[in-house]
C-alpha cells in the first residue's frame, strides 16, 4: 500500500484528495473572511447586550470556523495564476513537475485564476512553454506564445497545448498529464533537466473563439530522488517507537520525511507520522508486543521519494511514575483528598483582608 | 559554619550609623517576591524497597533519585501591618518538575521481574501555591540601617501536579493541600548603594529591595488523608530570591 508524501495512506481504489478539500476550503475564503471582519466589528458594540449573547456566540463560532479556509486560501490560486497545489511553494511562488507525474504516472493537479470580467462561457487552452510568457501587445496580460501544434520542432518550444478546459466559475482545476507537459517543452525525465524552468498558461477564449485573458505559473522540473535516510533506529516506547536517522547525502535536497510502522508480516500501515522536517519522531497508538517495520522515506520539494530507510522495534509496556507508584502500592487516587479544606483555607485568608479593610 | 551568617550580620551592623535615617520614601503597599526554592518530597515514607527492584527507599527514589529539584516561585503580597516591623497577606505560586526514564519488566514471562530503564521520560510536575502570612521584622534596618531583616511565615500550601507518561499524556493529576513553616534573613540591598536605591524608589517606587534566603519547614499530605501522598519535605526545603518592597 504506498505512503505517500504527505503521509495518507491510500487504499487502491480510493483516491484522498487533499488539495481538493483545500481548493474548496480556497474557495469560500473570501467570503468567511468577510463574515470574519463583519462578526468581529459586530461583536464590540454588542459586549454589553445580553441579548446579544446567542448572536455573537454564533458569529464568533462562524468566524473561528472561517479562520482555517482564510489561512488554507494560501494554497489557492490568485488572479492571473496557475499553480500545482500539491507541490506549490508558496514561499517561491513556483510550482514542481516530479519523476512521477514526468512518466505519466501522476498527473499534474493544475488550479488556475483568470480574472475575465462577467465571462462566463467560453474555453480554457492550457499551454506548457519552456518559455516566460510575455504580454500581448496592447494589453499588460501575459501570455505563452501559442503554437498549437502538438509535439513542435525546431526547438525551442514556444508553447504547445496540453489540454482544455470549460469555464465554469472564477477558480479552475484539472488533472492534466505530466507526460504530455514534458514533451510539450521536450523535457526528458532525467537528471539532465533537473532544475529547468517551465511556464504553465491556462488562456480563456471567449464562445467567438477569441483570447481575453490569461493565468501563468512558473514550474521546475524535479526529476531527482533525495538521498535515503540512514542509521535509522526504533526505541521501544509505550505504545509507541521513538525514531531517529539521519539524513542521507548526495542526491535532491530534502523538503520532508514521511515516517511509518507496519507490523511484521503485515502490509497495512498502523500509524504514519505525516510530514516533519527534523530527523526524529515518535509514532503513537502502536500495540505493545508486536513487533514493527519503520520506515523513514525523504521527500524533495517536487515530491519526489527517496528509497526507505528501515529498521524494527517492538513497543513495550513503560512504568511511568504514576504506574510504578501504584505498582508498589500507593494509595494517592488523583484529584483532590481535601479540596474543601485547602478552599476554606484560602477563604480564611480572604477573610481577614476584608476584616482589616473594614477596621480601616 | 553557622556563625558565619551571624558574624556577617553584625559586622554589617557596626558599619551602619547608628542614626534615625532621615531618608523619605514612597508609600508602601507591599512586597513581590521572585526566587526558588528546592523540592524533596517525603512520597517514599510510606514505601519499603521491593526485593530484586531499583535501588531506592521507594517509587520516588527510585524513579527520579535522591537529589533536590529547584523550582521558581513568585510571589505578591500586602501589607496589612507597618509598625514595628511589617505584617504581609499574600499569594505565592510556581512550579517544579522531575523527569526521569521509565521501567520496562524484561524478564521473560513467569519469571521474576528485571526492572531496566526504558526511552520514555516520565515526568512530575507541580504548581504549589501559597496563602501565606509573613511577618518581617525590618524595624531595625527602617530605623537604623542595619541592613538584615529576619522574617517568619506561615502559609496554606495547595500543590497541584499531574504525571506525564512517556507518550507526554497526562497519567494522573490531582491536588494535595497542607501547611508550611518558614524562617529566613533578608538582606536589604539598599544599605549597599543608598543613592540608587532612593532613585529606585523616586523612579519605580520601589521602597526597599532585599536578597532572601530561607528555610521552610512543610507539611502537604491532605492533613494526613489515608488516600494521599505525602509531598511533604523530607527535612526541608531551601529558598532563596529577591523581594522588593513597593
Amino acid at each position: 500500500m504506498p505512503i505517500w508524501q504527505d503521509g495518507a495512506v491510500r487504499r487502491p481504489g480510493f483516491a484522498i484528495l487533499a488539495p481538493a478539500g483545500a481548493r474548496a476550503h480556497g474557495r469560500a475564503r473570501a467570503t468567511g473572511r468577510t463574515e470574519g471582519e463583519t462578526a468581529v466589528a459586530r461583536l464590540a458594540p454588542a459586549l454589553h447586550n445580553p441579548a446579544d449573547m446567542t448572536r455573537r456566540r454564533a458569529l464568533l463560532l462562524l468566524g473561528l470556523a472561517g479562520l482555517p479556509a482564510v489561512v488554507l486560501a494560501a494554497i489557492s490560486a490568485g488572479a492571473g495564476q496557475v499553480l500545482e497545489t500539491t507541490n506549490f511553494d508558496a514561499v517561491n511562488a513556483v510550482s514542481y513537475v516530479n519523476a512521477a507525474q514526468c512518466a505519466g504516472t501522476e498527473p499534474v493537479h493544475l488550479e488556475w485564476n483568470v480574472q475575465a470580467g462577467s465571462t462566463t462561457t467560453g474555453t480554457y487552452k492550457i499551454y506548457a512553454s519552456n518559455q516566460q510568457p510575455t504580454a500581448a501587445t496592447g494589453t499588460t496580460t501575459v501570455f505563452c506564445a501559442e503554437q498549437d501544434v502538438p509535439n513542435a520542432t525546431p526547438t525551442p518550444v514556444v508553447a504547445n497545448q496540453v489540454d482544455s478546459a470549460t469555464v465554469s466559475s472564477a477558480v479552475q482545476d484539472k488533472d492534466v498529464s505530466g507526460a504530455t507537459i514534458a514533451s510539450a517543452v521536450q523535457y526528458g525525465c532525467d537528471a539532465a533537466n533537473e532544475g529547468k524552468a517551465l511556464w504553465i498558461c491556462s488562456h480563456l477564449f471567449n464562445d467567438s473563439g477569441t483570447r481575453i485573458a490569461a493565468a501563468t505559473g512558473k514550474f521546475l522540473f524535479q526529476v531527482t530522488a533525495p538521498p535515503a535516510p540512514v542509521g535509522v533506529r526504533a526505541s521501544a516506547g509505550d505504545s509507541a517507537l521513538q525514531v531517529n536517522w539521519t539524513a542521507g547525502t548526495d542526491g535532491a535536497t530534502v523538503d520532508h520525511y514521511v515516517v511509518t510502522a507496519t507490523p511484521v508480516g503485515s502490509t497495512t500501515v498502523a500509524a504514519s507520522s505525516g510530514r516533519i522536517t527534523g530527523t526524529s519522531t515518535r509514532l503513537r497508538g502502536l500495540v505493545n508486543g508486536t513487533e514493527y517495520t519503520v520506515s523513514v522515506v525523504a521527500f524533495s520539494k517536487g515530491g519526489n521519494p527517496s528509497a526507505a530507510g528501515t529498521a524494527t522495534g517492538t513497543p513495550v509496556q513503560v512504568e511511568d511514575f504514576w504506574s510504578w507508584y501504584k505498582l508498589q502500592g500507593g494509595t494517592e487516587q488523583g484529584g483532590c483528598a481535601s479540596g474543601s479544606g485547602g478552599l476554606a483555607a484560602l477563604a480564611g485568608v480572604a477573610a481577614l483582608l476584608v476584616l482589616r479593610r473594614r477596621r480601616k | 559554619m553557622r556563625r558565619v551568617p551571624l558574624a556577617l550580620a553584625v559586622s554589617l551592623a557596626a558599619l551602619a550609623p547608628l542614626t534615625a535615617r532621615a531618608q523619605t520614601s514612597s508609600p508602601r503597599w507591599g512586597s513581590f517576591e521572585l526566587g526558588t526554592s528546592s523540592f524533596a518530597p517525603n512520597v517514599d515514607s510510606a514505601f519499603a524497597p521491593i526485593p530484586g527492584g531499583p535501588t531506592g527507599a521507594g517509587p520516588w527514589e527510585q524513579m527520579f533519585g535522591i537529589h533536590r529539584r529547584w523550582g521558581l516561585r513568585v510571589g505578591l503580597s500586602k501589607t496589612v501591618f507597618d509598625g514595628f516591623g511589617a505584617l504581609d497577606v499574600g499569594l505565592r505560586t510556581g512550579y517544579v518538575r522531575a523527569g526521569a526514564k521509565g521501567f520496562v519488566n524484561t524478564a521473560p514471562d513467569g519469571q521474576p521481574a528485571i526492572w531496566v530503564r526504558s526511552g520514555d521520560t516520565t515526568y512530575f510536575h507541580m504548581i504549589p501555591t501559597s496563602a501565606m502570612v509573613t511577618y518581617r521584622f525590618d524595624w531595625f534596618a527602617e530605623r537604623f540601617n542595619v541592613p538584615l531583616a529576619p522574617y517568619g511565615r506561615f502559609a496554606f500550601e495547595r500543590y497541584n501536579w499531574w504525571v506525564e507518561n512517556g507518550n507526554g499524556a497526562t497519567k494522573q493529576k490531582g491536588a494535595t493541600n497542607g501547611w508550611s513553616i518558614t524562617g529566613g534573613v533578608a538582606l536589604l540591598l539598599d544599605f549597599f548603594d543608598p543613592g540608587l536605591a532612593r532613585e529606585l524608589d523616586a523612579e519605580t517606587g520601589i521602597n526597599h529591595t532585599y536578597l532572601f534566603l530561607d528555610v521552610t519547614k512543610t507539611q502537604v499530605d491532605d492533613f494526613g488523608a489515608s488516600r494521599s501522598w505525602d509531598l511533604s519535605e523530607r527535612d526541608v526545603s531551601y529558598g532563596a530570591g529577591l523581594m522588593f518592597v513597593f
